[in-house]
């Protein structure tokens, strides 16, 4: 396995406005590919906010997949490698438009975390299947937080009020959460081939959340591998795995925090403050009043 | 030629160099700076005058809030004569020692005359029987705990002979089990509260003056058998004040130097707020915090209040 060289990214990048959501060049740079990406009827678009469960579920989706047919991939090829990330364009390494072309495995696996409204159209019009996942909004933009200070490909998060408060501004990275998680709700009111997933249902009964998928997609998969898969995707089995907890990736310094960091549900009240938390709660009403997706912050 | 006696500024410039962050000692069970469980003994021996005043509250519960208070009402608001030396100077720490040529509490003491105002972080049963047997007067302050442990964290930080406070998340831990300087605080505020009655202790709440500066201005004056006019109480109320204090150099330690009050970390008067606590815990912390609170206080109902 070739390991990306990307000692050429030395600075952080700075956010920008871009088709609406704040955006850094990294994910705009191959933008008409990205646009005028062709999708295939078997293809599985996994979609989420970032760090909202997009690894967990593509490990999950790649070994109910290929876990039987290419075992030897799944110690030779890192995840990011096996389900392209739709709209990166790190130069250094092949961009996902480019990745995702260049897949021979059916179905093809791929990732984003574009808003709904800049899916590429063509997913829509192939009736592609996308599996959603979403994850509570406090539990979120801590995960979202210790990622930008890891990751240099990220912008500099500054201090963890200023990080909170852009969150609430909707000024992250992709954009706001709310719209995010929102419109990919509404999306799955007018179409069918959407699998709404929550993070916390996946920790509460993962075996169970694995059915609901094998039941969405059509699989027959067998109790015992399903229960196999349910063990190996397990938190603690994911972050010890070199192909799933992004250590080949020079860009993330995993002695400032690591990729996969706690997993859990309920962290944040390990990072907000009261009053951060009473602040976040009142504008998370305002934001979310109109909304009908409902969340757990503990479990 | 008499030398001129070193000002209390220019003393603790001199033993600058002698400051260190002070362990912690055990007397009688409470953790106190080695350099006064060095001196206990005298300490404990100290005799005050009947007509002696003491001020006790626990660390950062608004004891140079209450020394201003006092001092103004014993002077009739005269600012002036309020500002005719640094707090320290005006109203001695009777316990605290420090490195030599900086004056002990006690060599203060020793060159006042009584009536003298005395200020100690003692919890009760350290306090000099003198100060029972004399029939003292005593006034306490108690602050809630979080706002409490907020502000001590944050002069541990700053104050350069007080322990190293180490992250926040551990700090509550050490004042959850009484490992900070002066000991428990809930001891402190119980053991206080509990005598009060019998020892005619005046028990006074940070969050009460804070909401009716006014009103518990005159009870400290009504304690103190005192008459002082209302303009007067309103003038006192205003000197008194968090800004106003914040900008007396008289008031506000920025007499000491550097290397022992660094205020360029966090200033001595940093907010004087009710309820800065929700700003430094999480909901976990406050969570836990609030557990073993409800333990720990549940012999006594002292009306604490979080906010006002």
């Amino acid at each position: 396995m070739d390991i990306p060289d990307f000692s050429s990214i030395s600075s952080r990048p700075t956010i920008f406005e871009f088709e609406g959501i704040s955006m850094i060049n990294h994910f705009t740079e191959n933008w008409e590919k990205v646009k005028n990406f062709q999708a295939r009827p078997d293809d599985i678009l996994i979609a989420t906010y970032p760090k909202a469960g997009t690894t967990w579920v593509s490990y999950i989706l790649d070994l109910l997949y290929f876990g039987e047919n290419a075992p030897e991939e799944h110690t030779s090829q890192p995840i990011y490698m096996r389900v392209p990330f739709l709209e990166s364009c790190f130069k250094v390494i092949a961009s996902g438009t480019e990745l995702a072309d260049n897949m021979t495995t059916s179905p093809r696996l791929i990732k984003t975390h574009l808003p709904v409204q800049l899916i590429p159209k063509s997913f829509w019009e192939q009736n592609s299947r996308v599996v959603y996942v979403a994850r509570n909004a406090k539990d979120n933009v801590v995960s979202y937080f210790h990622f930008d200070r890891m990751n240099i490909v990220e912008p500099d998060p500054g201090d963890w009020n200023t990080f909170l408060h852009r969150f609430m501004d909707g000024k992250s990275v992709f954009g706001p959460w709310y719209d995010h998680v929102n419109g990919y709700w509404e999306k799955k009111q007018t179409y069918s081939n959407l699998l709404y997933l929550f993070y916390e249902d996946l920790v509460e009964d993962t075996g169970r959340e694995v059915d609901r998928l094998c039941s969405f997609l059509g699989l027959s998969t067998s109790v015992s591998d399903r229960e196999k898969i349910t063990k190996d995707v397990q938190f603690d089995a994911m972050k010890q795995n070199k192909m799933t907890n992004y250590s080949t990736l020079p860009v993330m310094d995993f002695k400032i925090s690591p990729f996969m960091r706690k997993g859990k549900v309920g962290d944040w009240k390990n990072h907000f403050t009261v009053a951060q938390n009473e602040q976040f709660d009142e504008v998370y009403k305002e934001k979310m009043k109109n909304a009908t997706v409902k969340f757990r912050t503990e479990i | 030629m008499e030398q001129e006696p070193l000002s209390y500024e220019e003393a603790i410039t001199r033993a600058a160099d002698a400051i260190q962050r002070f362990p912690l000692k055990d007397v009688q069970g409470v953790p106190l700076m080695s350099t006064i469980a060095d001196n206990w003994k005298s300490i404990s021996e100290f005799c005050p005058d009947p007509s002696d005043l003491l001020i006790s509250t626990y660390p950062k519960a608004g004891t140079t809030w209450t020394q201003e208070i006092v001092d103004l009402l014993l002077n009739n608001g005269d600012a002036q004569v309020c500002k005719r030396a640094p707090t320290a100077v005006r109203i001695p720490f009777l316990e605290i020692c420090a490195p030599p040529p900086i004056p002990s509490g006690l060599e203060l003491l020793k060159q006042m005359k009584p009536p003298r105002v005395i200020k100690t972080h003692l919890p009760i049963q350290l306090v000099p029987v003198g100060f029972w047997q004399n029939k003292c007067k005593v006034i306490y302050m108690a602050r809630n705990a979080k706002d409490n442990l907020v502000s001590y964290f944050h002069f541990d930080r700053m104050n350069l002979t007080q322990p190293e406070p180490g992250p926040w998340d551990g700090y509550i831990h050490k004042f959850m089990k009484g490992q900070l300087g002066w000991g428990s605080w809930y001891d402190h505020v119980k053991g206080y509260w509990k005598e009060s009655k019998e020892r005619n202790i005046l028990y006074i709440l940070y969050e009460d003056m804070k909401e009716n500066p006014s009103r518990e201005i005159k009870r400290i004056m009504h304690y103190l058998d005192l008459s002082v006019s209302e303009d007067v109480i309103n003038k006192i109320v205003q000197l008194t004040s968090f800004h106003v204090m914040k900008d007396n150099p008289m008031a506000n330690y920025s007499y000491i130097p550097k290397a022992v009050f660094d205020q360029s970390i966090s200033a001595f008067m940093r907010k004087g707020e009710v309820g800065d606590w929700v700003n430094h815990f999480t909901p976990a912390q406050s969570k836990m915090f609030d557990e073993d609170y409800t333990n720990q206080m549940k012999d006594v109902d002292i009306p604490f209040r979080l906010n006002i």
